[in-house]
């Protein structure tokens, strides 16, 4: 399969100290590349320069007609405390049908139809994740980039969601993920890119994640408890 | 024409705009940038009152200044709006100060509309109705950028042009609001109604109509007391605008 996306001698540079240096990884179409590491070590920087929303050196190179969807980390209902913003307000924003939200609100285990009226810093912090998750899904997005998209989603929920977006990588769609749950790095991930303050690794396959390189990046100990691959 | 109906016109004009304008300072910075924009207006009137020309006239080209200063500076330095806020409040209210007789600084500072014509009031409606359809056009793209810059950017809206272009909107509004309730209340008029209007409102829609409910209701009750005891405009609209922010507080949804 062709790559969709060549990153070469990436490096990114935030108040005079390099983040992320020389990383080179390359991305398939419909694969689903978990990025892994401990909090502070750039991950979600990396993701908006793949975005291209912060400068960077080096070359990121997507294929051409790339349609993003990008679920941002940050975000909560409390940071927009002073907007009077129903959710429907929010998706209007977008100039989307109801049907085509409430047919991704389905799959992302909504099943209250009354949240459309709901004020948007009302929301829990769950709900609003489910949100923002489906903004990102309108528009058929071909490259989803999700920036811990599960936080505050109950579990049951997050399995819906993960089996969902590995239904959209079985349909082509490209998947940057980051995630600190290991069990669905197991379940869905194709590869995994692991980013550590004195370390990184691009890894084909999860098959080579275990207890010893899991302490290599979160310099500690972390245990395996479901090792289950598909 | 009979003046009052000139002043009436004018006023609700301008309120209705400046209200419409509010909605879209969401963000309590926003809402901070409206403050020294109008206090820079003041050196502006001032001149204007000196030479005998147009106050809102006066005001713009220090106004867009500050603007562009601002949005230069936010772009560049990454300073707080805050501490730009308080070095653009003062280098404004200095220069006004230092160019203004004693005499003649109350209606830089708090306004007068009451002696408009009917050529102006003319203008005032023109310009008041081209920026509202022009605040609607970029409504929707602007409440966005203030969820998140990141998601716009996303959406392909050229943020820092939208910013630019909303940051002229202020300043034409702020120059057009001197003429009512002067520099030092500018800020006020825009922040004021929405205020109130977020406390009892929920959604887009009601929001932005109750913002401009609540201020073109101030400005006709304050004709009505500026008719009656001959008070000041300007300041009787901010204080009825304000006597509605502390009753909605009450009704907070």
């Amino acid at each position: 399969m062709q790559n969709i996306l060549e990153v070469k001698d990436l490096t990114i540079t935030i108040d005079k100290q390099e983040i992320i240096k020389n990383l080179t990884f390359n991305l398939k179409t419909g694969e689903i590349l978990t990025i892994l590491g401990p909090n502070g070590v750039g991950k979600s920087m990396l993701i908006k320069a793949l975005l291209k929303l912060i400068p960077y050196r080096g070359k990121i190179n997507w294929e051409k007609n790339i349609n993003f969807g990008y679920l941002p980390q940050g975000l909560t209902p409390f940071s927009l405390l002073n907007l009077p913003l129903s959710v429907s307000d929010f998706f209007q924003l977008k100039n989307t049908q109801t049907q085509k939200i409430k047919k991704i609100f389905t799959q992302l285990n909504i099943n209250d139809g009354s949240i459309f009226k709901k004020k948007i810093s009302a929301l829990s912090g769950g709900e609003f994740q489910k949100v923002l998750l489906t903004w990102s899904l309108l528009n058929n997005p071909n490259v989803l980039i999700l920036d811990e998209p599960t936080t505050g989603i109950d579990r049951s929920s997050q399995e819906k969601i993960y089996s969902y977006l590995h239904k959209l990588s079985k349909k082509g769609v490209t998947i940057i993920l980051v995630t600190h749950d290991l069990n669905v790095i197991y379940k869905y991930s194709s590869n995994v890119l692991c980013l550590s303050h004195n370390f990184k690794c691009v890894l084909p396959s999860i098959e080579k994640i275990d207890e010893k390189l899991l302490k290599k990046i979160y310099e500690k100990p972390i245990r395996l408890y479901n090792h289950n691959h598909e | 024409m009979n003046e009052i109906i000139l002043i009436t016109i004018s006023s609700l004009s301008i309120s209705i705009l400046s209200a419409y304008i509010g909605t879209l300072m969401l963000q309590r910075k926003a809402v901070l940038t409206a403050g020294p924009l109008g206090h820079l207006a003041i050196p502006g009137v001032a001149l204007a009152l000196l030479f005998g020309f147009n106050i809102s006239v006066g005001a713009f080209p220090f106004v867009i200044l500050g603007a562009l200063i601002i949005w230069y500076l936010e772009k560049r330095t990454f300073l707080s709006t805050e501490s730009l806020t308080a070095i653009i409040f003062a280098t404004g209210v200095a220069l006004g100060f230092l160019l203004l007789p004693m005499e003649e600084a109350e209606e830089a500072l708090i306004g007068n509309i009451t002696n408009i014509g009917l050529s102006e009031t003319v203008i005032v409606v023109i310009i008041s109705t081209f920026l509202i359809i022009l605040i609607r056009k970029i409504f929707k793209k602007m409440v966005l950028i203030t969820i998140s810059e990141d998601l716009a950017k996303i959406e392909k809206i050229n943020v820092s042009l939208f910013k630019l272009i909303y940051l002229l909107l202020i300043s034409l509004v702020v120059s057009l609001g001197v003429r009512l309730v002067g520099g030092l209340l500018t800020a006020a008029l825009i922040a004021i109604p929405v205020s109130s209007a977020k406390n009892i409102t929920s959604n887009l829609k009601s929001f932005i109509f109750t913002s401009i409910l609540i201020s073109a209701l101030s400005t006709i009750i304050a004709i009505g007391i500026f008719k009656l005891t001959s008070l000041p405009l300007g300041p009787v609209i901010i204080l009825v605008n304000a006597f509605i922010f502390i009753i909605s507080v009450f009704f907070k949804k």
